[in-house]
C-alpha cells in the first residue's frame, strides 16, 4: 500500500479564537511523508483544536497545507476526500449504530465495493476484535474496542495521513500496549501519523518527531528521542516517569 | 361496535395523513435540531399544487381506468416533488445561515416563514376554502360489517407504502446511514466525508414531499383545501410526532396514527368541539409521564 501521492502536512501561523478567547496562537508544524509525529501538551493546551481546525471543523486565520493543497478554504468532508482520517477526541463513535455501520460510515467516500471489502478485511485483521462484534451496536462495545472502532473507522477510507486524538485515554494499560503497537504498524504499512496524546513517554517513544503545546502556543519541537531527554520537557510533561527510561 | 370500527377506520385515515405530516417535523427535529414550525404550510401548498396540477389536466370530476392512475400519479408525485423543493428552498434560504445561532432564532424565523407561506397561499387561491375535484371515486368494500371507503384505502395505503419506503431507505442505503449519522453526530459525521449541508438538504427534501403527498391525499379525500389547514393539520402532526418520541421516526407514525383515532373517538363521544381538547389532554398526560414520548427520543432510530 503504497501512497499514490504526497501525505505531507504543514501548518503555518494558525490562530483560533473560540468566541474572543485565543486557543491557539500561531502554531507552525510540519508533519512529513511516513513520519509519526506527536503531539503534546497538558489538558487544554490546543491539541484538539489543532486537529479540528486541520480538518476544517473550526475555522481559523493562518495556513494549512496537505499534499501541496491549501485546506483553508475546504469543507470537513472535502478535507477527508483529499486523504485525510481523523480518529476523534473521545472516539466519537456513532453509539446507536452496529459496528459494521459504523465502519460503512467510515467508507462512505468510497464507491468501489472491492475496495470496501478491501479495507474491512484489513480493519478486521487489525482489530479481531471488530470482527466478533460487527452486529453489536456500538454503543455496547468497552472503551477499548470504541477506540478501535474509531480507529478502525478512520482506516475505513484509506487515508494518507491519520490525526488520532488521545487515542489511550481512559484505557487499560494492556489495552493502551495494544492500541500504540497497532499505531506502529500502521504507520510502518504507509501511513503518516499525527498523534495526540497526553501519554507522552509512550507516544515519543514511536514518534520520530514530535511537538509540545502549552496554553495554544509552541514550546519545544525536536526528535522523540531529544524531547524525551530534554529535562524541561521531562519535568513538566513526562512527570517523575522520567526515570523509568535512563 | 359497528359504529366503533367505523370510528376506528375514520381514525386511522385522519392518522395516516398526520403521520406524514409528522414524518417531517420529526425528521427536520431529528436532523438539526428545529421544529420547523412551517411545515405544517407546506403540506397545505402541497393541496394547492396537487389541486393547480389538477386544474391544468384539465381534470374537474371523478376519473376512471388509465386517466385516474396517469392523472393522480402525476399530481401527486408532482405535489411531492414541488413541495420538496419548496422545504429545501425554505432551509437554504431561511434556516441555513442560522444553523450554529442561538436555538430560538431559528425557531422565531420558521413562525416567519409560516405566515409568509400562509399569506402567499392566501393571495394564491383566496382567503375561503377551495374545493378540490374528487377524482377518486369512492366505491366501498364491507369489513367486518363496516363499509371502507376507496378514498380511505387510498390515504392509508399511500401512508404505509410512504412509511415503509422511508424505513427502508434510511436503514438499507448509503445515503440513508449518512442522515443517521448526521443527526446522531454533526462533527463525526463530517469526519466520515459526510457533506452535512447535502444531507440536511435531502432530509428537507424528503421530509417536504411527503407533506406534499398528505396535501395531496388530504385534498382527494376532503374535497376541499384553505391556505389556513396547515395550522390546525400541523399542530396536530408535531403533537403526533412529540407523543410518539420527536426526533423517532417510528414514533411519528405511531403518534400520527393514535392522534387520529384519538381524534376520531372524541368526536363521536364528545363531540366535534371537545376533539381538540381531548387530544392536548392525552397528550400532557403522556408527557408527564413519559417526557420522552411513548417511543423516546431515539433520533433516526429503529421503530
Ligand atoms: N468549543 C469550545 N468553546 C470554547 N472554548 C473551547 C472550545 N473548545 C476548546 N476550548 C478551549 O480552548 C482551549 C484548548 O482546548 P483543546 O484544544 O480542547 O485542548 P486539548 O485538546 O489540548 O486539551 C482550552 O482552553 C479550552 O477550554
Ligand atoms: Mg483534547
Amino acid at each position: 500500500m503504497t501512497p499514490s501521492s504526497g501525505s505531507g502536512l504543514e501548518v503555518r501561523d494558525v490562530s483560533v479564537s473560540y468566541g474572543g478567547i485565543r486557543a491557539l496562537r500561531d502554531i507552525s508544524l510540519r508533519v512529513e511523508e511516513g513520519e509519526i509525529v506527536a503531539l503534546l501538551g497538558s489538558n487544554g493546551a490546543g491539541k484538539t483544536t489543532t486537529l479540528r481546525a486541520i480538518s476544517g471543523l473550526v475555522p481559523y486565520s493562518g495556513s494549512i497545507v496537505f499534499d501541496g493543497k491549501e485546506l483553508r478554504k475546504s469543507s470537513p468532508d472535502h478535507i477527508v476526500r483529499l486523504g485525510l482520517g481523523h480518529a476523534p477526541e473521545g472516539r466519537r463513535v456513532f453509539s446507536r449504530m452496529t459496528v459494521l455501520e459504523n465502519l460503512m460510515l467510515g467508507a462512505y467516500t468510497v464507491r468501489s465495493k472491492q475496495e470496501i471489502d478491501d479495507r474491512l478485511a484489513f480493519v478486521v485483521q487489525t482489530f479481531p476484535r471488530l470482527e466478533e462484534r460487527l452486529s453489536q451496536s456500538a454503543g455496547t462495545l468497552s472503551g477499548g474496542e470504541q477506540q478501535m472502532l474509531a480507529i478502525g473507522r478512520a482506516l475505513m477510507s484509506s487515508p494518507r495521513l491519520l490525526m488520532l486524538d488521545e487515542p489511550s485515554l481512559g484505557l487499560a494499560p494492556i489495552i493502551v500496549q495494544t492500541i500504540f503497537s497497532v499505531i506502529k504498524s500502521i504507520n510502518e504499512r504507509g501511513t503518516t501519523i499525527l498523534l495526540v496524546e497526553q501519554n507522552a513517554q509512550q507516544a515519543l517513544r514511536i514518534a520520530n518527531r514530535g511537538y509540545v503545546l502549552e496554553t495554544g502556543s509552541l514550546r519545544f519541537e525536536g526528535t522523540g528521542a531529544a524531547l524525551l531527554e530534554n529535562p524541561a520537557v521531562a519535568e513538566a510533561y513526562l512527570g517523575v516517569a522520567i526515570e523509568n527510561i535512563k | 361496535m359497528h359504529e366503533f370500527l367505523a370510528q376506528l377506520i375514520n381514525g386511522i385515515s385522519l392518522g395516516g395523513i398526520y403521520a406524514l405530516i409528522a414524518l417531517g417535523y420529526t425528521m427536520v427535529y431529528g436532523i438539526i435540531g428545529l421544529i420547523n414550525f412551517a411545515h405544517g404550510d407546506v403540506y397545505t401548498l402541497g393541496s394547492f399544487f396537487a389541486l393547480t396540477i389538477l386544474t391544468a389536466l384539465g381534470v374537474s370530476g371523478e376519473l376512471h381506468g388509465v386517466a385516474l392512475v396517469v392523472d393522480v400519479a402525476i399530481a401527486l408525485i408532482g405535489a411531492a416533488l414541488l413541495c420538496g423543493i419548496a422545504g429545501v428552498l425554505i432551509e437554504r434560504l431561511a434556516y441555513r445561515r442560522l444553523r450554529n445561532a442561538p436555538r430560538l432564532a431559528p425557531l422565531i424565523t420558521a413562525i416567519g416563514v409560516s405566515f409568509i407561506l400562509e399569506n402567499v397561499m392566501q393571495i394564491w387561491k383566496g382567503p375561503s376554502p377551495v374545493p378540490f375535484p374528487a377524482v377518486v371515486p369512492n366505491p366501498s368494500v364491507m369489513i367486518a360489517g363496516v363499509a371502507v371507503g376507496a378514498q380511505q384505502m387510498l390515504v392509508v395505503g399511500l401512508a404505509v407504502v410512504m412509511m415503509v419506503a422511508l424505513q427502508l431507505f434510511i436503514h438499507n442505503t448509503r445515503l440513508g446511514r449518512a442522515m443517521r449519522a448526521t443527526a446522531q453526530d454533526r462533527d463525526a459525521a463530517q469526519l466520515m466525508g459526510i457533506n452535512i449541508n447535502k444531507t440536511i438538504m435531502l432530509t428537507f427534501l424528503i421530509g417536504s414531499a411527503l407533506a406534499g403527498v398528505a396535501g395531496f391525499v388530504s385534498g382527494v379525500y376532503y374535497q376541499s383545501t384553505w391556505f389556513f389547514n396547515g395550522f390546525g393539520a400541523g399542530l396536530k402532526a408535531f403533537t403526533a410526532a412529540v407523543l410518539g418520541g420527536i426526533g423517532n421516526i417510528g414514533g411519528a407514525m405511531l403518534g400520527g396514527f393514535l392522534i387520529g383515532i384519538i381524534e376520531s373517538f372524541a368526536t363521536w363521544k364528545f363531540g366535534g368541539q371537545w376533539s381538540n381538547v381531548t387530544v392536548f389532554a392525552i397528550l400532557i398526560l403522556v408527557l408527564v409521564f413519559r417526557p420522552s414520548g411513548l417511543l423516546g427520543e431515539a433520533v433516526f432510530d429503529r421503530a
